[in-house]
C-alpha cells in the first residue's frame, strides 16, 4: 500500500488518504494477527479534535523520522561503508526477517486469516465473472452494429 | 496535516481507540474516556486538513504492484541518490 501511495505521489496523482485510512483502520481492526496501533499520531490529532482528554501525549522524535531505520524495517539493506554513487548503495527489498516466536500468529488465527481472505476472494471471483459477462455482451452489441452499418453503407447490387 | 508542528500520539487513548472500534460502510465509531467518535472519508478530511478524493483502493500490506525496477527509481529520487543499484 505504501508503495502504490509513494508511486502516486511522485506521479502527481490525488491520494484519498482518509478513505484509505479508514480501509486501513478496519483491517487492523479486524485482523487476528497482532498489528501495531497504526496511524497513532494521526487518532491522536482525532481523538483531540473530538476533545478526549489526553493521558500521556508525546510529541514527534527524531526517531519518528524516516530515515535508514525505516528504510531497513521495509526490508532494505544498507551497506555501510559504501560511496552512494557507487554499485550497491541500498538493494532491492527482500522479505523482512520473521521476529522471534513469540510474535508469530497463532495456527487458529492463521486459518481465520486464510478463510477471511478466500471469502475476499471468491467475491473478487464473482465480480470478475459478471465484468466478463457485461464485456461479452457489450462485444456482442458492438459487433452487431458493425454488422448493420456495414449493410446500410455497402453499395446497392446494380 | 504535514506541517502540524503539535503532532503527538498518546498510547492509553490509541489502545482505547482500537479496543472499542467498529468499522461499519466507511464510518468510524469509537468510544474513548467517554467521549463518543465517529468520522467518515470526508469528515476526516476535514480534521486532518486534507482532501477526501482521489486513489482510493486498499491494497493489502505485503502485496507489491510495482516492480523493481519502478521501486529502485522510487528509492532513487526519495533518497537523492542516483547511483543507487539493483544487486546481481
Amino acid at each position: 500500500m505504501d508503495q502504490c501511495c509513494t508511486d502516486l505521489m511522485d506521479k502527481g496523482e490525488q491520494i484519498n488518504l482518509p478513505a484509505i485510512m479508514i480501509r486501513h483502520i478496519a483491517d487492523i481492526a479486524n485482523t487476528t494477527r497482532e498489528h501495531d496501533l497504526g496511524y497513532g499520531f494521526l487518532l491522536t490529532w482525532v481523538c483531540e479534535h473530538f476533545g478526549v482528554e489526553l493521558q500521556k501525549k508525546i510529541g514527534v522524535q527524531v526517531i519518528d523520522e524516516i530515515g535508514s531505520s525505516t528504510l531497513m524495517g521495509c526490508g532494505f539493506n544498507l551497506v555501510k561503508g559504501e560511496d552512494p554513487s557507487s554499485e550497491q548503495g541500498l538493494r532491492t527489498p527482500t522479505p523482512p526477517v520473521p521476529r522471534g516466536t513469540s510474535n508469530r500468529p497463532s495456527l487458529e488465527a492463521l486459518q481465520q486469516d486464510q478463510h477471511r481472505l478466500q471469502s475476499e476472494l471468491a467475491e473478487v471471483k464473482g465480480a470478475l465473472a459478471k465484468e466478463k459477462e457485461l464485456s461479452v455482451k457489450r462485444h456482442d452489441d458492438l459487433l452487431a452494429i458493425f454488422a448493420a452499418l456495414t449493410a446500410k453503407l455497402s453499395p446497392p447490387a446494380p | 496535516m504535514f506541517t502540524n508542528t503539535l503532532l503527538g500520539c498518546s498510547v492509553p487513548e490509541l489502545v482505547e481507540f482500537y479496543a472499542r472500534i467498529s468499522v461499519t460502510e466507511g464510518t468510524v465509531t469509537s468510544e474513548v474516556n467517554g467521549v463518543k467518535i465517529e468520522f467518515y472519508a470526508q469528515k476526516l478530511g476535514e480534521i486532518l486538513g486534507v482532501q477526501a478524493a482521489g486513489f482510493d483502493v486498499y491494497i493489502r500490506e505485503g502485496k507489491s504492484l510495482l516492480g523493481k525496477v519502478r521501486l529502485l527509481e522510487l528509492a532513487q529520487t526519495l533518497s537523492r541518490q542516483s547511483g543507487l543499484k539493483t544487486p546481481q
